[in-house]
């Protein structure tokens, strides 16, 4: 099992995480964090995702589906080149957070 | 069973054998574009499929060579032996990077030694940049129209946990053409519920493309037994006004049924939108169903099925497996017969006649299963021709006839072996040097010809040099030197000639890497033997030389002289008998010599009765099977010859692994157990009592 997949895991695992209007900073591939209490909004923060492979990919779309079922959006931020062209290659859109920066500031 | 990396790996190295192939057909023919594209595409599948399994350095390290290729294809460098040569040395580089999914240290220097020679002839600048979806789309085009091909295809739910990963199957049909993605979620559980190792989705592919479905199924090479995976071809000379209308399409891919279809109609609403709303359809069908319609609609066409036609690659050990229970089926079949015989009942007998026929065919076909063509084998000896030939500077043509001859993979993996040796031998001491030919009023390139055929139940493979043929005063003068003649023996050409194959034997005046150590021709002949086979000379001095080999087409069954000692039955080897002849009571007065007369000539026998300590009474009138193995005759002495017969081998056990004299055994009708013997064997035996 790559560490990928391995972290992937925890992010997803995570988000099912009953304070969920936390901020949680997976390890350095991930970070997510949910502001359901004011806005119903998942941001998928990719700034340490460097490449994303197919179990990625499911994972983004096992993502999108949650936040359609949940009602809430997805955007996700700091998408790296790469991931970009993986996206490009599976021809899947995801919302995007209008200003991205190296330095999030996830206050709500 | 073998997992998919394993199967990778096995494939991956019948396309460096085919990429060796084309290398050196593209060195006799550089201006055949032909053998260009064959070397492409074996390089292109190990370099796509080995970075889907993860073996990015050689992936990373094939694009460099695919890339110098396609400058060849262009005219922008000179074909010519050094280009071959490091496209060669690659390859087999190539073969080693295999073996682990990145560089060992060696590997590394040896990879940035090869590039730095292939750098040598492509400046490495020009090889770089051009790896991008349209260069490898030019390069693979086939220059035909566009054909329109949907392709759904779902991993297994391993996948992932296998290694698999599809973005490099979705970029290469990208590399193709035009592709319309559909990423079907259907099956994707809830978070709380997935396994990011586990693969829930499937893919749904409108491909737009030149290139032919061949191409496309060459894709999924690797994952076509593992995966559910379906191309369709879409007609586009189809005039079918309905056949581009989303319903139909549904319908069509039996998503839906007509009346389902008829009632969303009866609604005036937008279909896919009442389908989805209604849960009858999953919106990623819709929307790969819109993106076909959207691209037939522009291309105006329907959808065509066709089959994929598909291979099963079956590990040789579960065929090995499969004789042995139609070898089985046929001693159980035997018996039926016999039983069937004796009690005389007319349902039995139709019956069992009927099993008979299908047990025979079952077993050819068994058979045939396990038969492939020796062409792969002669293959490899193309590339060591022109190794040693220029290793020696020597200028030989290798001539293979009868590729397609057909023997079993059990002799085929182990005649490879000695063939390499014949063929050094003939390259090293056949064939002669350039000037020595000039001299001789030879062509400069000398010959080697390598053919088999098929004759009755055996294969004939012949390796024939025009080199300088076989010295009988040498052999003949080493034979004394080595004391395995003495001065006084006359002996024929023909005689002198096999002497080569006594052990430690060589005329070679120094030793040298590629023959000369005296040891091979001793293993070529008793690996020839192990097989059940015979190898022959036949040399004309200044003409060349031929090694005929014999072999049986199959290990797995025995044609054979089945002879019974009291009551015990044994079966000889047909290939080795020569002939039977009886022995009177007054001549077995003698056989304490165990010597029988033939034409004059005296030949020792072995009495099976004694040797195997069979009870009873001697007949009066016994028979001597007479055998010929390695140029001697030695006979057995039974109490009859029953006569011809064919039966499928059973192995001995591991407990009788040791034992000796006997090849195998099969079970009679009656049950009882016949063995097989081995006459080389027993001969040897028999000398040691002797002696």
């Amino acid at each position: 099992m790559s560490d990928y997949v391995a972290k992937t895991d925890i992010a997803a695992r995570t988000l099912l995480a009953p304070d969920a209007i936390n901020i949680y900073n997976i390890g350095e591939v991930l970070t997510l964090f949910l502001h359901s209490k004011i806005e119903p909004l998942l941001v998928l923060d990719l700034l340490n995702t460097v490449e994303i492979d197919t179990t990625g990919m499911q994972l983004l779309l096992a993502f999108q589906h949650h936040c359609v079922e949940q009602q809430c959006q997805l955007k996700l931020c700091n998408v790296s080149e790469s991931v970009e062209q993986t996206m490009q290659l599976f021809q899947c859109t995801f919302e995007r957070l209008a200003t991205e920066s190296n330095e999030m500031d996830y206050s709500v | 069973m073998i997992g998919p990396v394993e199967t990778f790996q096995v494939e991956a190295k019948e396309h460096l054998a085919a990429l060796e192939n084309a290398l050196l057909e593209l060195e006799d023919a550089p201006s055949n574009i032909d053998y260009i594209d064959q070397a492409f595409r074996s390089m292109h599948t190990i370099k796509g499929a080995g970075g889907m399994f993860g073996f990015a350095d050689l992936t990373e390290f094939t694009h460099h060579l695919e890339s110098a290729l396609e400058k060849a294809r262009n005219g922008q460098i000179v074909i010519d032996v050094d280009f071959i040569s490091v496209l060669l040395d690659s390859r087999d580089h190539m073969g080693a990077l295999l073996d682990n999914t990145s560089f060992t240290a060696e590997q590394k220097i040896a990879s940035e030694e090869l590039l730095k020679r292939l750098y040598a002839i492509v400046p490495a600048g020009s090889l770089t940049h051009e790896y991008d979806a349209n260069s490898q789309k030019e390069i693979n085009q086939e220059k035909t129209s566009n054909h329109v091909f949907r392709i759904l295809f779902s991993p297994d739910e391993d996948s992932f946990r296998n290694g698999f990963d599809v973005a490099p199957i979705l970029r290469e049909l990208a590399s193709f053409g035009e592709t319309i993605v559909t990423t079907k979620t259907a099956k994707l559980p809830s978070l709380k519920e997935i396994n990011p190792e586990s693969c829930y989705l499937a893919w749904d592919v409108c491909l737009i493309t030149q290139h032919s479905r061949n191409t496309i199924e060459d894709t999924f090479m690797f994952v076509m037994d593992d995966w559910e995976i379906h191309i369709e071809e879409i007609d586009l000379d189809d005039n079918d006004d309905n056949s581009d209308r989303l319903g139909e399409l549904l319908v069509s891919r039996g998503l839906i049924t007509t009346d389902q279809l008829n009632d969303a109609l009866n609604k005036h609403t937008e279909l896919g939108q009442i389908l989805s709303s209604e849960g009858l359809i999953d919106s990623d069908d819709i929307k790969a169903a819109l993106a076909e319609q959207q691209v037939t609609r522009q291309m105006k066409g329907k959808i065509v099925t066709q089959d994929i036609d598909s291979n099963i690659r079956v590990p040789a050990s579960r065929l090995d497996s499969l004789m042995n229970l139609v070898g089985e089926l046929v001693i159980v079949q035997a018996r039926l017969n016999q039983i069937a015989n004796q009690h005389d009942i007319e349902d039995i007998t139709a019956i069992s006649e009927e099993l008979d026929l299908l047990t025979t065919q079952m077993r050819d076909e068994t058979f045939n299963i396990r038969m492939l063509p020796i062409g792969a084998t002669f293959g490899r000896f193309r590339r060591l021709v022109r190794d040693l030939s220029k290793e020696l500077e020597k200028k030989i043509n290798l001539v293979t006839i009868g590729a397609e001859t057909e023997l079993d993979k059990m002799v085929l993996d182990k005649l490879g072996d000695p063939l390499v040796h014949l063929i050094r031998n003939s390259i090293d001491h056949g064939i002669e040097t350039i000037e020595e030919r000039i001299n001789k009023s030879k062509p400069e390139t000398g010959t080697i010809t390598l053919s088999a055929q098929h004759a009755d139940s055996q294969v004939i493979i012949r390796i024939q040099d025009d080199g300088k043929g076989l010295d009988v005063n040498a052999i003949r003068n080493k034979a004394l030197e080595k004391n395995l003649i003495t001065e006084d023996e006359k002996l024929s050409d023909s005689e002198i000639h096999m002497l080569i194959f006594e052990p430690g034997f060589s005329t070679a005046e120094k030793v040298s890497d590629i023959s000369g150590r005296g040891v091979g021709m001793d293993v070529v002949r008793r690996s020839i033997q192990e097989l059940g086979g015979k190898i022959s000379i036949d040399s004309i001095p200044g003409e060349g030389t031929s090694f005929v080999i014999r072999l049986p087409m199959t290990l797995a069954i025995i044609e054979g002289l089945m002879v019974r000692v009291g009551a015990e039955y044994y079966v000889l080897p047909l290939s080795a008998v020569e002939e039977c002849i009886e022995m009177f009571s007054d001549q077995q007065a003698f056989a304490n010599k165990r010597l029988v007369t033939l034409r004059g000539a005296q030949i020792p026998y072995l009495s099976l009765r004694e040797y195997f300590q069979v009870e009873g009474e001697r007949p009066p009138i016994q028979q001597v099977v007479i055998t010929h193995v390695n140029d001697e005759y030695f006979g057995f002495c039974v109490d009859e010859v029953i006569g011809q017969y064919q039966t499928v081998i059973k192995r001995l056990g591991k407990l009788y692994e040791g034992v000796t004299g006997f090849s195998g055994a099969t079970i009679l009708g009656d049950g009882s157990v016949a063995m097989i013997l081995e006459p080389q064997a027993l001969m040897d035996a028999a000398t040691v009592e002797n002696a």
